[in-house]
């Protein structure tokens, strides 16, 4: 099966939509200018004159005149039709006097519109709306000084999310198998919101199938598979399953290629054998099953639009065919259909849309017997592919009136079939076969260079957004689609391209440093950096095949533990999830301001942190989150402008104004007027503190090499040429900044050790080379090449990389205190990790030309637009237990996350309810931990405890018990409470013992003082009677 | 009737001497029951005991010292935090904790004599977790509502353990028997308490 893997214009044809990028758009926008539509002459359009009453006729030229010359248009939208959906795809075909494609041009209430896909023979595009009412689409074309234009009226009534907004007719063919319907024609509600990839999941999921797909239902969406509904694989040829079905089906096909059909396969060359399916692919129907040119396809009102299923919006009264095809679509009619090139139609297609929509009306209400026969004809020339258009509409004119007579269909639909009125289907019907009407016959080969650069464009656009799936089935399918080559399929297998300008790094004798590298050569800085990742994520024990922001280290949002690593992926360009982290944080900042005094009130550098984390992680720190008045949270003025006016930014020393500068240039924030500090004061206040030696430390008069290095990273942008700030500050200041760079430079070259790397605070160590390697970096000077910066052949990379492990982390030093058991030298340390890693991101970025590290300017978070929410997040939130742990909160927080961005599904609501739930039981629990705490603080201390603290006391004891086994570790002073309980206990004891004893005791005494009275009295008889009288002392 | 009288003259005697016994066993008991009431009922299992007598100082168990001083900031009194400055939140000699013993349990870190010391001794104590902090260590942000930066951009709380200042967390150091360790608050980084291989000394 491998071997067929091979490179197929099918995969393009079907992809494509995958791959669109805006490429082709741009070039257009470029070439038709806006104002041009003004001035705009425009000709009678001949082939698509059903389509709009409203075109518009300039003055300046005859139209009639030069009818053969104008350029001409055809556009696939409705005049005055009413659209529920908030999208609508459509398509131009724009003709020159020749004939020959050229640039259309769309707005939608004056605004320009994008195309979605271009090709050699039309182009789509996506209207959005945004407004209810009416939208004006105006199209337009121009050749040779001659331009057509179209107007369009469409009204726009929006639809709430899920509302069922009309009905399509939907069915899945395998006519060219011989195996007719596999779902015959069925009246599918459209529901707001949904585009026809969702629709379609949704069709199978209740017909009891599954397909395999590509992308993702809301993005980029590829039918790879229609498969067995108890097919178990999650994935499949890289492909990933739908949800399973209720009622799950199993797919019986017999398949009997039609023997002309057969003929023609077999003349391609990529034609497997007529039991293909049986011997290899049994339940699985989809790409290359029989044939090279084998895949899914579907066309939309008898056309095949050229976008995917996920672009596309079904409306009313659209009949929709998904279909399977073993030759590019040539074997359906719609071989031309998406201009890619490939084959001619093997034989013309008839449009079967009235016959669909005859037959679902004739297969969902009962038919008499009479019809039966009107039905079997009817499907039996449906399913013959080369059936003439005269027989399909026979055979529809036949089962309509078995219909009728059976007394089930109403007027209006038979109405509606006749004509075979529905719009978009209109212009085909004369042309008869199928969609393609005006094959220019040209560009059939033509096209393919042009395609594949797009595909290979949308490859490194598709790679970067589809950070939910697993990447690798993504690189093999582009891979293919783009490579002309078809032996060439493990060409793109590395994943690594990105990084090859770094990989030639100089040699500079490093591979000494290198202890886990064989071979001598060097991994690329990307590897090195992956590294990193994947030792941070072993050891907080998170999935191996997962990304950094999950889980547990959810849960370090906003320390400095947790938030440099973000940023650093983020500079890095690699994919994570940022939005989980993004939430996460907004958690953690305002938690933080609603307890006062918890954002720390003396160190701003917590500001500046979350600052850059929020930047990082595609949020504006501008506004994010609420304090507890419910004001919007400005970290960048609390952090750094206005920051004086609480405390000073540099209470805690010299890094509160390094780190405030680089925070407020991330961005290029505005300094207010009147704000507390300004730009140039902060540069001031870190040129101030310069030494004599030319450096920066916390303290003393000898320079540190760490702390010189991020006081250049602050002053870089007032100091080189490019990117410059220097405007923003005086020229005195500006000469200033220039003087201390240099100076600084010269010190931090002469603390560069022979090793590369430098030593601070007494030790050799990691981070100082980190730094040193984004000073650089900064001041645009390349760290590899910088003769200051090469000592005995040592670069700081060198240096730098003489800490990486061979676990993939850093370590901080090699140093071993012989004070210090506890401390562990050499071994991968999280903050010698960070660092390493922003310093590797400041020589990518500088690599590739980007920004410098910090300058988030253009660096953007490419939130997926549209999410799944998969099989197995559903699964995930219906495993999470009743009493949920704090070791839940990343997981709840991630996939609340995922769902928020994620599109409606049935019973999303649900999901959505028990998250949030979920996240506010946690937040509780959060709380409750605290709080039992702070309780078991007020308890008197052991010594001192009484019986009255008994009932406290128990009742913290029971408040511990409602947590899991995990969440009693996290109370504070859990010991204490557990002394207190047995001081109790003892106490209690005590009292319980001490009541029995002085029970006994006063009995005993009772006892005792009563027989000494009796005595008592005894003797007192005795001596007042006679002694012969004893016996009366008896008594 | 006589013999009546004679066996009532020996019942007599008997009944005497028996009665005395009987009072003496009652009045045993009841000196016992008072004895146990006086010393004390405290009855407890042996792993109540332990839970309770842990950090009982006994000649047998093992012990560190701690103290906790901030003498310091006296000198530094221009930049300490106003907030302290006011009122007499800080001891005026600066001692936290004097030095006091505490008994080592197995496997104790500077930072657990620490925090059972303060909670001990209801001092006010915070800090950074260790798995929030990037040192993968415990980070002591404030004792006694003295914070780090609290006196000066080069102030916070360090440790020394028998006169040496550790370059590790105090999370991560390990302690034995009879060690002395000393939280002392420093305004210069380290540079006042005798910390040489901090403040850039080289």
């Amino acid at each position: 099966m491998k071997k067929r893997r091979k490179l197929s214009a099918l995969c393009l044809l079907l992809a494509v939509a995958i791959l669109a990028p805006a490429g082709a758009e741009t070039a257009f926008a470029a070439e038709r200018p806006v104002s041009a539509l003004e001035a705009a002459v425009s000709g009678k359009d001949s082939f698509a004159s059903e389509d709009s009453e409203a075109e518009i006729f300039k003055a300046g030229s005859s139209p009639f005149k030069e009818t053969a010359s104008a350029p001409t248009l055809e556009v696939s939208l409705t005049d005055g039709a009413t659209v529920r959906n908030d999208r609508l795809s459509f398509e131009v075909t724009a003709r020159g006097k020749k004939g020959e494609k050229i640039p259309s041009y769309v707005t939608l209430n004056g605004e320009p519109v994008g195309s979605l896909w271009d090709d050699g023979e039309k182009t789509g595009y996506t209207l959005a709306f945004s407004e209810a009412g009416r939208q004006t689409v105006t199209v337009s074309a121009s050749s040779e000084g001659e331009e057509t234009v179209k107007s369009f009226t469409l009204f726009y009534r929006p639809a709430k999310k899920g509302e069922r907004i009309g009905t399509a007719t939907v069915s899945v063919e395998v006519f060219s198998l011989g195996c007719g319907y596999l779902i015959p024609p069925v009246s599918l509600p459209i529901l707001a919101g949904e585009n026809a990839a969702q629709a379609l999941v949704r069709l199978l999921c209740e017909e009891g199938f599954v397909c395999y797909f590509g992308g993702e239902e809301e993005d980029g969406f590829y039918l790879a598979y229609i498969a067995d509904g108890g097919a178990r694989p999650e994935s499949f040829n890289g492909y990933l399953r739908s949800r399973e079905p209720k009622n799950p089906r199993a797919l019986e096909i017999s398949p009997a290629i039609p023997d002309d059909l057969t003929g023609y396969l077999e003349k391609s060359g990529e034609f497997y054998g007529p039991d293909d399916y049986e011997k290899n692919w049994q339940g699985f129907l989809g790409e290359f099953v029989f044939a090279g040119g084998a895949g899914w396809m579907y066309s939309l009102n008898n056309r095949f639009p050229n976008v995917s299923l996920s672009d596309s919006f079904l409306s009313d009264g659209d009949v929709m065919r998904v279909q399977f095809t073993l030759a590019y679509g040539a074997d359906i009619g719609g071989g031309k259909a998406l201009g890619t090139g490939g084959n001619a139609d093997f034989y013309p297609v008839a449009n079967r849309d009235s016959l669909t929509k005859t037959l679902e009306k004739a297969m969902s209400g009962a038919l008499s017997d009479r019809g039966g026969e009107a039905l079997r004809e009817a499907l039996a020339v449906a399913g013959k592919l080369n059936a003439s258009q005269e027989e399909v509409d026979g055979a529809e004119r036949a089962l309509r009136e078995a219909l009728e007579k059976s007394g089930e269909t109403e007027a209006p639909g038979s109405g509606e079939t006749t004509g075979s009125g529905t719009s978009g289907s209109a212009e085909n019907t004369e042309t008869g076969p199928s969609g393609n009407a005006g094959n220019t016959g040209g560009g059939t080969s033509g096209d393919a260079g042009p395609i594949e650069s797009a595909g290979n464009e949308g490859n490194a656009w598709q790679g970067e957004t589809t950070g939910a799936f697993p990447s690798a089935p993504f690189e093999s399918q582009t891979g293919e689609g783009s490579r002309p080559a078809p032996d060439d399929t493990d060409a793109p297998s590395e994943g690594e391209t990105p990084s090859e300008p770094e990989e030639s790094r100089p040699g500079a004798g490093g591979n000494s440093s290198e202890p886990e590298d064989g071979e001598g050569e060097l991994p690329s800085l990307l590897a090195v950096a992956r590294g990193i990742v994947e030792w941070k994520k072993r050891d907080l024990g998170l999935p191996p095949d997962g990304g950094l922001l999950e889980g547990s280290f959810l849960s370090l949002a906003g320390s400095t533990a947790g938030d440099w690593y973000p940023i650093a992926l983020s500079l890095l360009g690699l994919e994570d999830n940022f939005p989980a982290y993004l939430s996460a944080l907004r958690e953690a900042v305002e938690k933080r301001y609603r307890t006062p005094g918890r954002l720390s009130s003396a160190k701003a550098t917590e500001w500046h942190r979350i600052s850059l984390a929020v930047l990082a992680a595609g949020g504006d720190p501008t506004s994010f989150g609420r304090d507890e008045n419910g004001e919007l949270i400005d970290l960048i003025a609390d952090g750094t402008y206005e920051r004086g006016r609480t405390a000073s930014l540099g209470k805690q020393g010299i890094n509160g104004w390094i780190w405030g500068l680089i925070t407020i240039d991330a961005k290029g924030y505005e300094v207010p007027d009147g704000a507390f500090t300004g730009r140039e004061d902060m540069i001031k206040e870190i040129l101030s503190r310069q030494l004599p030696d030319g450096g920066w430390a916390l303290s003393g008069s000898h320079s540190d090499p760490d702390l010189t290095a991020m006081a250049l990273q602050a002053l870089a942008p007032y100091a080189r040429g490019a990117e410059s700030r220097v405007e923003e500050v005086s020229e005195e200041t500006a000469d200033a900044v220039k003087k201390a760079v240099d100076r600084a430079l010269t010190f931090l070259s002469e603390a560069q050790l022979p090793t590369g790397d430098f030593e601070s605070w007494g030790t050799r160590n990691c981070e100082s080379a980190a730094q040193g390697i984004i000073a650089l970096c900064c001041l645009g000077l390349d760290p590899l090449t910088d003769s200051r910066f090469v000592k005995e052949g040592k670069t700081l990379l060198d240096g730098l990389l003489l800490y990486r492990r061979p676990d993939g982390g850093f370590a901080h030093s090699y140093e071993a205190d012989p004070n210090n058991p506890g401390a562990m030298p050499a071994q991968s340390d999280s903050m010698a990790g960070e660092q390493a890693l922003l310093a590797l991101a400041a020589l990518i970025r500088r690599g590739e030309g980007k920004t410098s590290l910090y300058d988030f300017r253009t660096v953007g978070i490419d939130v997926p637009s549209g999410t799944i929410f998969t099989e197995e997040d559903r699964r995930a939130v219906e495993a999470l237990p009743d009493r949920l742990t704090t070791a839940q909160y990343g997981t709840v927080l991630s996939l609340l996350e995922k769902l928020n961005r994620a599109a409606n599904f049935p019973g999303r609501e649900a999901y959505l309810a028990r998250l949030e739930e979920a996240k506010a039981a946690l937040a509780a629990l959060f709380e409750e931990i605290e709080a039992i705490g702070a309780a078991i603080e007020r308890l008197p201390s052991p010594e001192t405890l009484t019986l009255r603290d008994g009932r406290a006391v128990e009742e913290l004891l029971d408040r511990v018990g409602e947590l899991s086994e995990a969440d009693r570790e996290k109370i504070e002073g859990l010991a204490e409470l557990m002394e207190a309980e047995a001081r109790i206990k003892s106490l209690r004891r005590e009292l319980v013992l001490g009541v029995l004893l002085s029970a006994v005791f006063l009995m005993l005494t009772g006892v005792l003082v009563l027989r000494f009275i009796g005595r008592r009295r005894e003797r007192a008889a005795r001596r007042g009677s006679a002694p012969e009288d004893s016996e009366n002392g008896d008594g | 009737m006589k013999f009546k009288g004679k066996r009532g003259a020996e019942g007599g005697a008997f009944r005497k001497k028996f009665f005395w016994k009987k009072d003496f066993l009652l009045l045993f008991g009841l000196i016992l029951v008072l004895a146990v009431l006086i010393h004390g009922t405290e009855i407890q299992s042996v792993e109540e005991y332990y839970l309770l007598h842990l950090d009982d100082v006994t000649p047998e168990s093992e012990t560190v010292t701690l103290s906790i001083t901030c003498q310091t900031v006296f000198e530094h009194e221009k930049v300490l935090d106003p907030a302290l400055r006011e009122g007499d939140l800080l001891p005026s000699d600066g001692v936290i904790l004097p030095p006091t013993e505490y008994v080592l349990r197995e496997g104790d870190t500077v930072f657990d004599i620490l925090s059972r010391a303060v909670r001990h001794e209801k001092i006010q104590m915070e800090f950074q977790g260790a798995d929030k902090s990037p040192f993968g260590s415990v980070y002591i942000q404030g004792i006694h509502w003295l914070y780090e930066f609290s006196c000066g951009p080069l102030s916070g709380w360090m440790y020394r353990v028998d006169g040496e200042f550790p370059q590790c967390g105090c999370s991560r150091y390990s302690l034995h028997d009879g060690q002395c360790v000393e939280w002392i608050y420093t305004c210069e980084l380290g540079k006042d308490i005798g910390a040489e291989w901090m403040g850039g000394q080289r």
